[in-house]
């Protein structure tokens, strides 16, 4: 659309069109329903207690290091998605690039946090 | 509330002549009902024959096909020869012209950026095999797929009451898209690629948050979100 070729439109990075964040959106929020579901049943409702011992006993299982950071990395993603698409509802100045910027940092670094501190947990 | 003919309704009219106003402001005008099932347009044309000739409107057909005098009624969009007087249960009607766009002169708008938001879209057959000796002929099945689509009146009263659509200046709207998905959907059509592609757009399709104003907003009750959501589907079919 030419007249929307807009000076701010080429800082939209790659995936332009905006399909597969809009899908991704999607995805992220069907799995989330069943992994913050499940976080909630096992943490609150399964009878164990929450306390160190028994969290620090959980996280040292490979299977569920798996599954704290597939919740993560859905839960990362879906947050900051919908935050970028209000940024593009509202922003349409250069303080789009930079809020832009800022969360994409603000969830790589997370992101890394995450990794540094369920990867390499043994309880 | 039943009208009689006598009655009187007070319309609160939305003034503004960027010439000689500093800003906008409401003027209060008496309609007397003159017959049963007077239309707001009927009211404002009393008011624009009669009381006070400055008052700037825009109308045509006056029986809801030429879409042209999309207003704000008592905080509904809609097209005021479509809308009774007395449906709005109120002795007083607010009177605004349609949210979101530029105001030329009291309830005239500029519908200069959503009309080239329509064009945007190629709202035309646009055809590549050469056309049969006779008409293109189209079954009764795919021409019922059509329904809900090809009534569009462009009157603005969709995109004008979508939140997505004043935040984002670039955002194409529900009426120049549920225009896409008309030609889209159109089995005679063979242009729906590049018009996908036009419309696999952040300022198309995926604008749409399905608010839902722009149902409720329709006078003639089409669906603008469902026909968006026709679209992403037909996307995401292509691509994926």
């Amino acid at each position: 659309m030419m007249y929307m070729r807009g000076f701010i439109d080429r800082y939209q990075g790659s995936g332009k069109a905006g399909d597969l964040s809009w899908l991704l959106q999607r995805v992220s929020g069907v799995a989330l329903l069943f992994l913050l579901l499940g976080h909630f049943f096992i943490e609150h409702f399964a009878g164990v207690p929450v306390d160190y011992q028994h969290v620090a006993a959980r996280l040292a299982d490979p299977l569920w290091k798996a599954f704290d950071l597939t919740f993560v990395v859905f839960a990362l993603f879906h947050g900051i998605n919908g935050i970028f698409m209000n940024i593009e509802d509202y922003l349409h100045s250069g303080w789009r690039v930079f809020w832009k910027g800022f969360f994409w940092v603000a969830g790589v670094l997370y992101l890394v946090l995450a990794f540094i501190t369920i990867l390499p947990f043994k309880g | 509330m039943a009208l009689n003919v006598g009655d009187k309704v007070i319309f609160k009219v939305f003034r503004y002549d960027p010439d000689k106003d500093k800003a906008p402001y409401y003027k209060d005008y008496e309609v007397t009902i003159t017959r049963k099932g007077m239309m707001v347009l009927d009211g404002l044309n009393q008011i624009k024959w009669e009381q006070d000739p400055s008052l700037s409107y825009r109308r045509s057909c006056r029986e809801g096909v030429c879409g042209s005098d999309g207003l704000n009624i008592n905080g509904m969009n809609t097209v005021s020869c479509m809308s009774h007087i007395e449906d709005y249960n109120s002795d007083v009607l607010v009177i605004k012209p349609l949210p979101g766009f530029p105001i030329v002169k009291d309830l005239v708008c500029d519908f200069d950026d959503f009309f080239n938001k329509y064009y945007a879209v190629k709202p035309y057959l646009i055809e590549k095999t050469p056309p049969p000796a006779r008409e293109r002929l189209q079954s009764v099945e795919d021409r019922a797929k059509l329904d809900g689509l090809y009534e569009c009146i462009l009157c603005g009263c969709c995109s004008s009451a979508c939140p997505s659509y004043w935040a984002d200046p670039d955002y194409l709207g529900p009426s120049a898209l549920i225009n896409a998905a008309r030609f889209v959907f159109d089995t005679r059509d063979e242009g729906s690629d590049e018009r996908l592609d036009l419309v696999n757009n952040i300022h198309a399709v995926w604008r749409c948050h399905t608010i839902l104003n722009c149902i409720h907003a329709c006078p003639k009750e089409l669906n603008p979100t469902k026909a968006i959501g026709m679209l992403q589907k037909e996307i995401l079919k292509r691509k994926f």
